[in-house]
């Protein structure tokens, strides 16, 4: 399949599945494994977080021409985390389940570097229209991602989906799936199964985090980014290591 | 002024603009927000207060309750008890829809939760010869999943109705034997300890409005 | 609750990666080498105690006498960049051997959601200045904990015989399955 770059069907083609941002470009991980206990939260999350990136991408794309280069990422901040607390009063006061369940995790999608990623990598550059669609389809990635992740710990964790029972009485839940640990573990194991059929392999073949900035927020969020200026941990190791040796 | 310097001015300036407008922007969400927040809280208190008195239609503040001189009796009567960490946030009164007084909802908080505070609402029938617990319904509670979190569920939250409130509660991890035991959650000790605290911190509070009625 | 089991838990029981999944990314992406895990850990432990108190007294005393409570998010956001800036030029400027060994690790902190996450967690706990510096400081040393012994199992794991699809970052997971596993052993007593 062609399609037509920067035109809305391949932004949203693009974010849902060649840039998967949590299978394929392995972004944001700390709301991925901390908000899947169960489906619900992973909708709630997904969408909240698709409804800040549209937001901030729209807008930081239409400032482009206004926030001066060197003063970017704390402009970037400043927008993101209004949104972020836009959001934040709007789930407390018309969804209060879902933000008691979500807690902390919501003004902290401040640092989900999903955002500032895409800031940084697409808004900052491209027109508002495509900018949406851009914010969109990564949302929409994000929220299957995360809603695949929510299904299988809820279903195998607790016998239940989207709080309803769907397993068998016989079977015994498998309570270690809601609880930390299965976060990683099924994480693994999808990652491995894209790895085996080969999906989106491409983008993470050499993953190794040292050697590609994208994988670490940290550095996603200060240092160029998802583009080409990897390597800065790398850099930070042979100090060290210098240093040290 | 050189250039170099007058073009920092105005980044600078350009980034406090951005930043004073996003203040301004959320200072109207807020507003806008804040009654739809307040409501949201109302009504889940409210809700709350129901479930633990089904039968009570009118829920009033107890004024002397908030009197010093009661917060520093039950204070007293909780350093001399064994409950740790309970704070006292308020005691409502349920009446009946005759208006008579059928008990207390008593508002709690516990500190020593696993994932943070547990407030929970305790309604203590008091009609009776002697009081009981009517139920008890949780306001704040963000235990580990599947663990701590079954404190929310029927199995264990229903332990807690008509037991007699006037012993403090234990909770026992070989099944109950005792009319004022509970069974503990497996696996989470330290929320079954909290939940168990707050309970007697309302039972507590209880005993103090008695002794002061006296 | 007394300090002491404040800083186990804050530590051990609740650690801030394996069972709250915060500051999972430099978790996974700085722990492949121990020295580097060691530089990162010193360097989160620092800026997050620090953290903590500013934002702590930030809060307290600018905040919640203006009624602003609602700008916490973004306020705490900004700190934490500032701060990073400030302590990389102390260091560069006053403390140069310890700027040697921390300065390349600084910028990668300021999103970092450990830290973020730990100042909006004093305030949701209610925890006064001192308790909320304490709370950070475990929290710190229990992603320090962490990190490290990520490092020395990956270093290991280098050695091993992966399968094909579990190479690279899934195995790097599972590890990290284990390892939240075995700190549950804290939490049963």
């Amino acid at each position: 399949m062609k399609l037509e770059k920067d035109k809305p069907v391949e932004r949203l083609w693009n974010g849902i599945y060649v840039e998967n941002p949590v299978f394929c470009l392995i972004l944001g991980m700390c709301p991925t494994l901390a908000t899947t206990t169960s489906a619900t939260n992973a909708i709630g999350m997904g969408l909240s977080t698709t409804a800040i990136l549209t937001a901030s991408n729209l807008m930081i794309s239409l400032l482009k021409k206004v926030i001066p280069d060197r003063m970017r990422i704390p402009s970037y901040i400043v927008i993101i985390a209004s949104f972020v607390t836009i959001v934040e009063f709007l789930m407390e006061g018309f969804t209060p389940e879902i933000y008691a369940a979500l807690g902390i995790y919501i003004p902290l999608i401040v640092v989900n570097c999903i955002i500032m990623g895409r800031a940084e990598a697409y808004a900052g550059k491209k027109g508002p229209v495509a900018s949406i669609f851009d914010g969109l389809g990564m949302g929409f990635g994000f929220t299957l991602a995360l809603l695949l992740i929510g299904s299988v710990r809820e279903i195998v964790g607790a016998g239940t989906w989207f709080g309803f029972k769907v397993t068998p009485g016989i079977y015994e839940p498998v309570n270690l799936f809601i609880l930390a640990p299965g976060a990683f573990l099924v994480m693994a194991f999808f990652v491995a199964i894209m790895n085996k059929l080969k999906i989106g392999a491409a983008r993470r073949t050499n993953w190794d985090p040292t050697e590609n900035g994208c994988t670490d927020c940290s550095s996603c969020a200060k240092l160029g980014f998802c583009s080409g200026k990897a390597a800065v941990t790398e850099e930070a190791g042979k100090k060290a290591e210098e240093v040290q040796g | 002024m050189n250039k170099k310097e007058s073009s920092a001015l105005k980044d600078i300036l350009i980034v406090t603009c951005i930043t004073l407008a996003s203040g301004i922007l959320l200072g109207f969400v807020y507003n806008i927000t804040k009654g739809p927040i307040a409501r949201e809280k109302e009504a889940a208190r409210i809700a709350s207060e129901q479930e633990v008195f089904a039968d009570a239609k009118e829920f009033q503040t107890l004024p002397d309750t908030e009197g010093e001189g009661f917060q520093a009796a039950f204070e007293n009567a909780l350093a001399e008890s064994d409950v740790t960490g309970v704070k006292l946030n308020s005691v409502d009164t349920a009446g009946s829809v005759d208006g008579a007084e059928l008990g207390y909802v008593v508002d709690v908080t516990d500190s020593d939760g696993y994932g943070g505070d547990i407030q929970i609402m305790v309604g203590v029938r008091t009609e009776g010869e002697e009081p009981v617990i009517n139920g008890i319904s949780f306001l704040a509670l963000s235990e580990t999943a599947g663990m701590g979190m079954k404190a929310k569920e029927p199995p264990f939250k229903d332990q807690f109705v008509d037991l007699p409130a006037l012993s403090r509660i234990e909770y026992v991890k070989d099944g109950k034997t005792e009319a004022n035991e509970i069974d503990a959650i497996s696996g989470a000790t330290i929320t079954t300890d909290a939940v168990t605290d707050a309970v007697n911190g309302a039972i507590l509070a209880v005993e103090t409005i008695k002794e002061g009625a006296k | 609750m007394n300090i002491m089991l404040l800083a186990l838990s804050a530590a051990l029981i609740n650690n801030v990666v394996l069972s709250q999944f915060l500051g999972i990314c430099a978790f996974l992406g700085v722990s492949k080498k121990s020295k580097t895990a060691v530089g990162m850990g010193v360097a989160v432990t620092f800026v997050l105690t620090l953290a903590s108190f500013v934002c702590g007294v930030i809060y307290r005393y600018l905040l919640v006498p203006f009624s602003l409570e609602y700008l916490k998010t973004i306020a705490f956001i900004l700190i934490v960049a500032a701060l990073v800036q400030f302590v990389e030029m102390f260091l560069k400027k006053y403390i140069k051997t310890l700027y040697d060994a921390l300065g390349v690790y600084l910028p990668l902190i300021t999103t970092n959601c450990a830290v973020l996450g730990v100042a909006l967690l004093n305030v949701q706990k209610d925890y006064d200045i001192l308790t909320g510096t304490v709370y950070g400081l475990f929290t710190a040393l229990g992603f320090f904990l962490a990190i490290v012994i990520l490092a020395f199992i990956r270093e290991k794991i280098e050695y091993n015989n992966v399968p094909k699809s579990f190479q690279g970052f899934p195995i790097v997971m599972v590890t990290a399955a284990l390892m939240s596993i075995a700190f549950f052993g804290f939490s049963s007593f």
